[in-house]
C-alpha cells in the first residue's frame, strides 16, 4: 500500500495517526490531500489520454482515405476505434481538463484558500481517471464495443462484451468529475478569502461554479442510465431489453446530462476567455454583470435542451418547444462574445500566446456556435442528423472551443506552476498551425456531411473520396502539430527562462502566490482581504487585495 | 495618445459593409454550384432552411468577428507594454442593448421562418397526402426490404416509387436503431425498434443510384458491423414505368 492508502485511509480508521506525503515528486504519483498535485495528476492524465485517443482519430483517418477502408483488418475494428476515440475524448478529456486541472489548481488561491474542504474526495477523485481510461482503451481484449460513445441499447447490449467496460469506465468517470464539481462547490461556499463577495469573485470562479452545478444536477441520470444497461447484460433485468424494454429511455437519460455536459466542457473555458482577455488588454472587464446572466443563463435553459438530439426519432407537437428553446441558448452565449469584445474594444492588447489562442478559440467557437443553429432547426435538421455535419458541429465547440482555451490556459498559468516560461516562438507557431489545419480538416467535414457522408461508416461510396482525402491530410498534419507544445512544455519545465512571480500582471489572487507555489497556496502569517474590484485596470486603481496578519489559532 | 474609437468603429463598418456583401455573393454562388441535387419537395423545405440559416450565419459571422479581430489588429501594443488602457467604460449601454436586440431578433427570425414555418409545410404535406402509395419499410442489420402491401409486392431489396406524388413510408426495425435516409431526398426518419414510424416524401425528380448516387437509402444510425454497407439501390421512375415494375413483379 505505497500509494497512501494506507496512512491516509485504513490506519486512521483504526485509531492511527493519518500521515500524508505532500512533499517531492511523490506526491504526484500517491493518494494525496494537495489540490495541486491533484491537479498535476489531472493535466497529466489529461494529455496522455488526449494522445491515446488522438491516435484512435489519426488511424480513423487513415483509414477513411480510401473508400472501402484502409487501416483496419475489419469493421468491427474501426467501429471500436471511433467509439473509443469519443469516450475517452469526451469523458476523460474534456470533461476533466480544464475543471480537474486548471480547476483544482487554480480555484482555491482564485478566491483566498489555502486548501480545498474536501481534499480526500478531491485526491481519490483524479485516480479514479486512470483506471477507467485504461478500462475503455483495453476493451477490445475483451470484445470491444461498436456502439459509438453514446453505448445506445439495443446495439450495445447485443454488440461485443467489451461494452461492459465502457460502462463501467464511463460511470466511473462521470463518479470522479461529480466528486470534484461536489468539492468545488464547497470550497467556493466556504472557503472564500475575507470580502470576495458574489460581485468581486473572478469569472473562472462563476464558470466553475455553474459548471459544477450542471454536474451536480445531471450526472445521476445518466450514471445510472450506465447503471441500468450494465445490470441488463450482467444480471438480466430488462430495463433497455429489445422485447418489453424502453429503448429511447436510454437516449433521454444520456442526453439528460450529455447535452448540459457540453456546457461543463465550455463554460469553464469562456470564463477563462474573459479571465485572459482582461489580463492582456489591461481594460476593465466590459458588461461583467452580463457574463454572470450568460453563465445563469445556460445553467437554466441547457438541462431542457437534451430533446434536440431525438428530431428524427419522434416526432409531435413538442419539437418547435426543443427547437424555440435550444436556438434561445445562443442569447446567453452571445454575452460571452458581448463581454469579450467590449473588453477587447480600444484595450491595449498583448498577443501573447494564451491571447491568441483565446481569440482563435473565439472565432472557432462561433463557427461552432453558428453551426448549431443549423442542428437546432428542425427541417435541416431532418436533412443533416447524424451526418459529418454534426461531426464538424462538436468538433468545432469541443476542440475549437474548450481545447484551444485549455491549452492557452496550460500556457498562461505554466509561469506560475512551474517558475519558468514557455517559450513564446513555438507556443505561437503551434496555435497558428494547430487554427490553419484544425480550421482545414474539420470545415471538410461541414461539406462532406452536406454532400451525403452520414457518421460511423468504415467505407463510402467513392464520389465521396476526394472531400475525405482532403480531411485526412489536414488531420495528419494537426495531429503531428500536437508534438510542438508536448516539447515546448516539457523543454520549458526544465530549461525555460525564470518567470517572475506576475509575468502578465495579472490582478486575481492567484498571482500573488509565489511560483511555484507553496502547499498552502500563499505564505503563512498573512492572510487576504479583498477590499476592491479584481478587473478594474483603471489608471491608480486601487490594489484589490490588502494582506492582514493571520489570527493564531492556538 | 488617445486613441479615436469612433474613428474604429467607422472603420469596422466599412469592413462590414465590404464584407457581407461578397461573402452574401459566394453564399449564393456557392448554393447554386456546389450544392447537391434536390429530388424532393420535403427536401426543398429542408434545402431553404439550410439555405436560410447559412445567409444568416454568415452574416453574423462577419458581423461578431470583424471588431474583434480588428481590435486585436489595430490595438495591438508591444509585449512589455506596462500601461493601462485609457478608455474605461465599464458597460457602454447602446452596444449591449443593440447586442441584446439583435440576437434575440435572430432568434426569433430564424426560429419563425424556417423553423415554424419549414415544420408547418412538412407537417401540412404530410396531412394533404390523400391516399398515398404505401411502403413498408422494415431495416434490419444489415439489409433494407420494401413491401408495397396494395400492389402486393413483398420484400423488395429495391426501392422503386413513381415521381411526383406523395409516398408514405411506414418505418419498422427488427432489432437495432436505424435511419431511413435517402439524401437526394434531403430528409430522414429514425427507426425505433418496437416501434412503428411513418414519413411521407414526394420525390419530385426522375433518378436512379447508378445516375446519382445521392439517390440511395441508406441507413444513417450506427447499427454495427455491416452499417456503412446498409444501402439499398432507389428508382425513381415515372407513373408508367413504376405500374409496369409492378406488374412484372406480382405472380
Amino acid at each position: 500500500m505505497g500509494i497512501g492508502v494506507w496512512e491516509g485511509w485504513v490506519k486512521p480508521s483504526f485509531g492511527g495517526e493519518e500521515t500524508w506525503i505532500n512533499k517531492g515528486v511523490g506526491r504526484y504519483f500517491r493518494f494525496g490531500t494537495e489540490a495541486k498535485a491533484t491537479a498535476t495528476r489531472y493535466t497529466i492524465f489529461a494529455i496522455a489520454t488526449f494522445f491515446i485517443a488522438g491516435m484512435l482519430a489519426m488511424a480513423i483517418r487513415i483509414d477513411l482515405l480510401s473508400p472501402h477502408g484502409m487501416f483496419f483488418a475489419n469493421k468491427e475494428q474501426y467501429n471500436e476505434a471511433f467509439s473509443i476515440h469519443g469516450t475517452l475524448m469526451l469523458l476523460a478529456v474534456a470533461a476533466l481538463a480544464i475543471l480537474g486541472g486548471i480547476g483544482n489548481f487554480m480555484l482555491p488561491p482564485m478566491i483566498g484558500a489555502r486548501q480545498v474542504v474536501y481534499p480526500k474526495l478531491m485526491g481519490i477523485s483524479s485516480w479514479f481517471v486512470p483506471p477507467a481510461v485504461i478500462a475503455v482503451a483495453m476493451s477490445p481484449m475483451v470484445g470491444g464495443y461498436e456502439s459509438g460513445w453514446m453505448g445506445f441499447p439495443p446495439l450495445s447490449t447485443l454488440g461485443g462484451t467489451g461494452i461492459i467496460f465502457y460502462f463501467m469506465g464511463g460511470a466511473t468517470l462521470l463518479l470522479s468529475s461529480w466528486a470534484g464539481a461536489i468539492n468545488f462547490v464547497a470550497t467556493m461556499v466556504f472557503m472564500r478569502a475575507k470580502g470576495m463577495t458574489l460581485s468581486r469573485v473572478p469569472m473562472f470562479v462563476y464558470g466553475i461554479a455553474s459548471a459544477s452545478v450542471l454536474l451536480i444536477i445531471f450526472v445521476p441520470y445518466t450514471a445510472s442510465a450506465f447503471l441500468f444497461n450494465l445490470f441488463d447484460m450482467v444480471v438480466g433485468t430488462q430495463f433497455y431489453a429489445l422485447k418489453g424494454g424502453l429503448t429511447l429511455a436510454y437516449q433521454d437519460m444520456f442526453w439528460w446530462l450529455f447535452h448540459p455536459e457540453v456546457y461543463v466542457f465550455v463554460l469553464p473555458a469562456w470564463a477563462l476567455w474573459l479571465e485572459i482577455i482582461v489580463v492582456f488588454s489591461r481594460r476593465s472587464l466590459f458588461g461583467r454583470g452580463w457574463a454572470a446572466a450568460g453563465f445563469v443563463g445556460i445553467v437554466a435553459i441547457s438541462g431542457a435542451v437534451g430533446v434536440h438530439h431525438f428530431f428524427t426519432q419522434v416526432g409531435d407537437v413538442r419539437l418547435p418547444i426543443i427547437m424555440g428553446l435550444t436556438e434561445m441558448v445562443s442569447v446567453p452565449t452571445g454575452f460571452f462574445y458581448l463581454a469579450a469584445i467590449g473588453t477587447l474594444w480600444g484595450g491595449r492588447i498583448r498577443l501573447t500566446s494564451p491571447m491568441l489562442l483565446v481569440l482563435m478559440s473565439m472565432v472557432n467557437f462561433l463557427i461552432g456556435g453558428l453551426t448549431g443553429v443549423f442542428n437546432s432547426d428542425v427541417p435541416a435538421n431532418l436533412q443533416i442528423h447524424n451526418t459529418f455535419f454534426v461531426i464538424g458541429h462538436f468538433h468545432y465547440t469541443i476542440l475549437g472551443g474548450m481545447l484551444f482555451t485549455w491549452i492557452a490556459a496550460l500556457y498562461y498559468y505554466f509561469p506560475k506552476v512551474t517558475g519558468r516560461m514557455v517559450n513564446e516562438f513555438w507556443a505561437k507557431f503551434h496555435a497558428w498551425w494547430f487554427f490553419i489545419f484544425f480550421n482545414f480538416t474539420f470545415f471538410g467535414m461541414y461539406i462532406v456531411g452536406i454532400d451525403g457522408m452520414n457518421r460511423r461508416i468504415a467505407t463510402y461510396l467513392p464520389y465521396l473520396q476526394p472531400m475525405n482525402e482532403w480531411i485526412s491530410i489536414n488531420a495528419f498534419l494537426l495531429g503531428a502539430g500536437f508534438l510542438i507544445p508536448l516539447v515546448n512544455l516539457v523543454y520549458s519545465y526544465y530549461r525555460g527562462p525564470i518567470a517572475s512571480t506576475n509575468p502578465w500582471g495579472g490582478k486575481t489572487l492567484e498571482w500573488q502566490m509565489p511560483s511555484p507555489p507553496p502547499y498552502e497556496n500563499f505564505p503563512f502569517g498573512k492572510d487576504p482581504v479583498v477590499v476592491a474590484d479584481f478587473y478594474n485596470y483603471e489608471e491608480n486603481a486601487p490594489d484589490p487585495v490588502i494582506w492582514v496578519e493571520s489570527k493564531q489559532s492556538t | 495618445m488617445k486613441r479615436n474609437l469612433w474613428r474604429d468603429f467607422i472603420n469596422v463598418v466599412i469592413i462590414w459593409a465590404i464584407l457581407i456583401p461578397i461573402a452574401q455573393t459566394f453564399v449564393f454562388w456557392s448554393i447554386d454550384h456546389l450544392w447537391p441535387a434536390v429530388g424532393s419537395l420535403q427536401g426543398e423545405i429542408t434545402k431553404d432552411a439550410l439555405t436560410f440559416i447559412y445567409h444568416v450565419t454568415v452574416m453574423v459571422f462577419i458581423l461578431v468577428t470583424v471588431p474583434f479581430v480588428y481590435a486585436a489588429i489595430v490595438h495591438r501594443v508591444p509585449l512589455d507594454d506596462k500601461q493601462s488602457a485609457q478608455i474605461h467604460t465599464h458597460a457602454f449601454s447602446p452596444f449591449t442593448f443593440v447586442w441584446l436586440g439583435v440576437s434575440i431578433m435572430i432568434n426569433t427570425v430564424v426560429f419563425v421562418y424556417p423553423g415554424m414555418v419549414g415544420l408547418e409545410q412538412l407537417w401540412n404535406i404530410s396531412a394533404d397526402a390523400k391516399d398515398p402509395l404505401v411502403v413498408d419499410v422494415t431495416g434490419q442489420q444489415w439489409q433494407w426490404s420494401f413491401s408495397y402491401p396494395k400492389q402486393g409486392i413483398m420484400n423488395s431489396p429495391v426501392l422503386e416509387v413513381p415521381v411526383d406524388q406523395p409516398i408514405k413510408f411506414i418505418v419498422k426495425s427488427d432489432d437495432v436503431m436505424h435511419s431511413f435516409w435517402v439524401p437526394i431526398w434531403g430528409i430522414k426518419q429514425a427507426l425505433v425498434p418496437g416501434m412503428t414510424r411513418s414519413i411521407v416524401i414526394t420525390p419530385t425528380e426522375e433518378v436512379t443510384t447508378d445516375q446519382n448516387p445521392l439517390a440511395r437509402v441508406q441507413c444513417s444510425w450506427d447499427c454495427g458491423l455491416g452499417h456503412a454497407q446498409m444501402r439499398a439501390v432507389v428508382k425513381v421512375v415515372s407513373d408508367k414505368e413504376f405500374k409496369a415494375w409492378v406488374a412484372s413483379q406480382s405472380f
